[in-house]
């Protein structure tokens, strides 16, 4: 449930047991049938960015532009924290980083996050054309500037090294006639794929030992049918999905059923997650989260209710992972990076930090590190963060399933590594309160400061 | 065989002067000294960020070019401060310019690289990546250093960044530096007394992932009761202006007149994308930049840490010649670098000005890649082999001798 979504909380994941892992699986691709696409634009939103306006004008829309980048995130995170296609969204969240981009135009950044959406688990090929046609693909890796007359290889050559195909697989001719086909691939006013022919370079070319006047479209058929593409995307997913290090039995077969599946992402997908090998106990809770999965996570199993998400972009900040701000194209490195000395103490911290939050005056006496980092208008947002937690229906949960909430049922809920001597020790420090709010409040605040909590 | 780290061998050695027979017979088994003599030497980088003007910090008064191409943002002639025929620092820089005069500035122009990005993050990486503009690295070239320098273990406090975030630039591929934004908050991090309690816990067994975690969470608490210590000492300071960015200078100054085990300090002063009404804003921000490097040596200097020291200072790209339509100025590419140290080998400006006529399309072409200067300060200052650090060899400035 974590590794395939984000978490759920107690009294999915006890309805669940005794189900075989089939069963399980079908359900989740069952309820990623749907997708669900993020909409908060006004429909007449780009009426606010004319090219004749004022400066004062100007400057107000570039605020709006700043504030509706911000209620992409916000929306995007809400989404995380409720929906039902959990499998869709973790996909789509992978692909967001495997596709990485950056767009301050919230029309063009939710048009890609969409489409990605939209195709996630589809065939691979789809994804792949649609995103390369999205404006925001196109301006970040300034396909603008490729024309005929002057062509910028930066498109083709993240295309290849980036998004299909991996560093070492092709050269440097290669990406030079791949940057003339896609020459003519730009977007107009709208924010709709447009194709101009008078820059378009329609000259023949040679790519991978193949000859002909290709499009930019032919240059993406190309590129699918070399075996070294559908390597690359097996690889990648095995180390988000499965573990750091590659086994090259598992991905040499995978690749395989990829590539012969014509790039079947749900027909992948399913196979690794029925596998016996992906249920492994070296796998187990031998990867760290990345910034959003412990924020969604977290907010998922314990079912928390956040009033004012605005708070929480700052923490992405400092947790090293910002939706839609991908550091750069190659994205988010993951693993060892997302820890360092501070984003440990931060992730160690964040659990009480989040579950002690309190409404107005209290805050500030909770959270006198954070104000140091903050500056007022922050600092006037995070007072407003509230986070509220139904105890009673959480202890409830267990109590159904297991007939009693226990400490040591409640760890083996949140944690993903068993019975570590430091799990032991600070369970043993819970001491038993009269009132069941706060024993509850104290016992997942100590399982969650673990550094085995930051395993999944 | 541990290496041996410069707190151990205080603690072992009878005589200071030990330090002085060190390297003839402390060898490790790869060859390379055991102990540095030089390990007292400490490197902080300041990065201006957003894009610092070149032009209007490090002036071409004497070019009519600069007049031409920027008729309201143009700094006047009998405003800037000279330094020589050519060139002069802004008007705000009087601090600056007593150094420059004092002999322990060097100013190096035209720096930059081939192919140059002119996007802030891009840019920004490349900086802290030393990569080429077409490569994408995921570790820094001071976090490689780390990695190179670290190999028996390092404190986490080697290289401390004052920011609540850690750049790039000190992520190595093992070892990183350390981000405060202010100490009290990182005390109060580790000092949370379950995470101080979970510190206290032995850790056996569990997945390299985790494993990883408990021994940086043990490094990190090690480190915030050593800077716990450190913070307290304080000594004659001279005065320092105010704001945020002076505070940092004068943080790092007392940790190294404490003698702190920390070879990198790291701190940004922000704001310098002046693409609107430039003139306010940067010659505000150079004058905080000049008043506080000014008090920075000062205190350095009174006490002895002068030659110990090299700052270096660096924007991620300078700007566009002609000034735009709001008297500001546009993403550009080459800019200066600026060091500063009672140890330069080759003080005031270093190469030639800036050519304002054969420009590439409308910007300053390079005539320093930055990773000479890199390789430089890894080479000669931080003695370590820059080749194994930056991917591959750059020529070595004669700065540091």
């Amino acid at each position: 449930m974590q590794r395939a979504g984000f978490g759920e909380p107690p009294e999915k994941v006890f309805s669940l047991l005794g189900q075989s892992t089939e069963a399980v699986v079908t359900e989740l691709f069952e309820r990623s049938r749907s997708c669900t696409p993020i909409n908060i634009l006004p429909p007449d939103y780009r009426k606010y960015y004319r090219k004749d306006m004022s400066e004062e004008e100007k400057k107000a829309a570039q605020m709006l532009k700043g504030e509706y980048n911000k209620r992409l995130i916000i929306a995007w995170l809400n989404k995380l924290f409720t929906t039902d296609e959990v499998l869709r969204e973790k996909m789509t969240f992978f692909w967001h980083g495997h596709f990485a981009c950056r767009d301050d135009d919230p029309a063009a950044a939710q048009s890609l996050n969409n489409t990605i959406r939209k195709y996630a688990l589809g065939k691979f090929g789809d994804l792949l054309r649609a995103v390369s046609k999205e404006p925001a693909m196109l301006r970040f890796l300034n396909n603008q500037q490729n024309r005929k007359a002057s062509p910028n290889e930066n498109f083709a050559r993240e295309v290849m090294e980036l998004f299909t195909l991996g560093r070492g697989t092709y050269n440097e001719n290669d990406i030079k006639e791949a940057a003339r086909a896609f020459t003519g691939w730009t977007f107009d006013e709208e924010g709709v794929f447009q194709f101009r022919k008078n820059i378009h370079d329609d000259g023949p070319k040679q790519v991978f030992g193949k000859s002909g006047r290709f499009t930019g479209d032919d240059i993406l058929d190309i590129i699918l049918e070399r075996k070294e593409c559908a390597r690359f995307i097996v690889t990648k997913l095995y180390l988000f999905f499965v573990n750091d290090l590659p086994d090259a039995g598992i991905i040499d077969r995978l690749s395989k059923q990829f590539y012969d599946s014509g790039y079947d992402i749900s027909a992948l997908m399913k196979t690794m997650f029925t596998a016996g090998w992906f249920y492994d106990t070296k796998y187990m809770g031998a990867l760290i989260k990345s910034p959003i999965d412990l924020i969604v996570g977290t907010t998922r199993m314990l079912k928390l209710q956040i009033h004012n998400a605005y708070p929480l972009i700052n923490i992405q900040r400092v947790l090293g992972q910002v939706l839609y701000n991908p550091p750069n194209v190659a994205g988010w490195k993951g693993g060892k990076s997302w820890i360092d000395s501070s984003t440990l103490l931060f992730r160690m911290n964040f659990g009480e930090r989040l579950l002690t939050s309190r409404p107005v005056q209290s805050v500030a006496k909770q959270d006198d590190d954070m104000l140091e980092k903050l500056d007022m208008a922050e600092l006037e947002k995070i007072k407003n963060l509230l986070v509220v937690v139904d105890w009673n229906k959480f202890a409830g949960s267990f109590r159904d399933a297991k007939k009693m909430a226990s400490v040591e049922e409640i760890a083996r809920f949140l944690l993903r590594v068993k019975n570590t001597d430091a799990e032991n020790e600070i369970l043993k420090t819970i001491t038993l309160n009269t009132d069941l709010e706060t024993t509850l409040r104290d016992t997942v605040i100590k399982i969650i400061s673990l550094p085995e909590y930051q395993m999944c | 065989m541990k290496r041996i780290n410069r707190r151990d061998f205080l603690k072992t050695a009878s005589l200071v002067s030990a330090f002085a027979f060190a390297p003839g017979f402390m060898k490790r088994a790869g060859g390379g000294p055991l102990f540095s003599p030089d390990s007292g030497k400490v490197l902080v980088i300041v990065q201006l960020s957003g894009g610092n003007d070149g032009l209007n910090m490090v002036v071409p008064y004497a070019d009519d070019t600069y007049y031409k191409l920027r008729p309201a943002i143009g700094l006047q002639q009998n405003s800037v401060l000279k330094l020589n025929e050519h060139q002069a620092l802004n008007p705000e820089m009087s601090g600056l310019r007593d150094l420059y005069n004092d002999g322990v500035v060097s100013i190096i122009n035209n720096v930059g690289y081939p192919n140059p990005d002119r996007s802030h993050f891009r840019s920004m990486d490349i900086w802290h990546t030393a990569s080429d503009s077409n490569q994408y690295k995921q570790t820094g070239w001071l976090g490689r250093f780390l990695d190179n320098h670290c190999e028996g273990g390092c404190p986490a406090h080697s290289a401390i960044e004052f920011d609540d975030t850690l750049s790039l630039a000190l992520k190595g591929e093992r070892v990183k530096g350390l981000s405060i934004k202010a100490p009290d908050q990182l005390l109060n991090a580790a000092q949370n007394k379950i995470v101080a309690r979970i510190n206290e816990l032995s850790h056996v067994t569990g997945t390299a992932n985790l494993s990883y975690l408990y021994s940086t969470l043990s490094e990190t608490e090690a480190s915030v009761a050593y800077l716990k210590e450190q913070f307290k000492k304080t000594h004659n300071a001279p005065d320092y202006p105010g704001g945020q960015f002076a505070a940092h200078l004068k943080r790092i100054a007392n940790l190294i007149v404490a003698n702190s085990d920390v070879r990198i300090y790291y701190v940004s002063l922000p704001g310098f994308d002046t693409h609107v009404n430039q003139l306010a804003t940067q010659n505000r921000l150079l004058g905080e930049l000049s008043a506080g490097l000014s008090a920075f040596m000062k205190d350095l200097r009174q006490n002895g840490k002068g030659d110990e020291v090299l700052t270096m200072v660096f924007s991620e790209f300078g700007r566009r010649v002609k000034q735009n339509a709001s008297n500001g100025t546009d993403h550009g590419t080459a800019s200066n670098v600026i060091l500063l140290s009672q140890a330069l080998k080759r003080q005031g400006i270093v190469n030639a000005p800036p050519d304002l006529v054969n420009l590439e399309q409308g910007d300053l072409r390079f005539g320093v890649d930055f990773r000479a200067i890199y390789a430089t300060i890894l080479s000669k200052w931080l003695q370590a082999p820059h080749e194994a650090i930056l991917g591959r060899a750059f020529p070595v400035m004669d700065f540091l001798g």
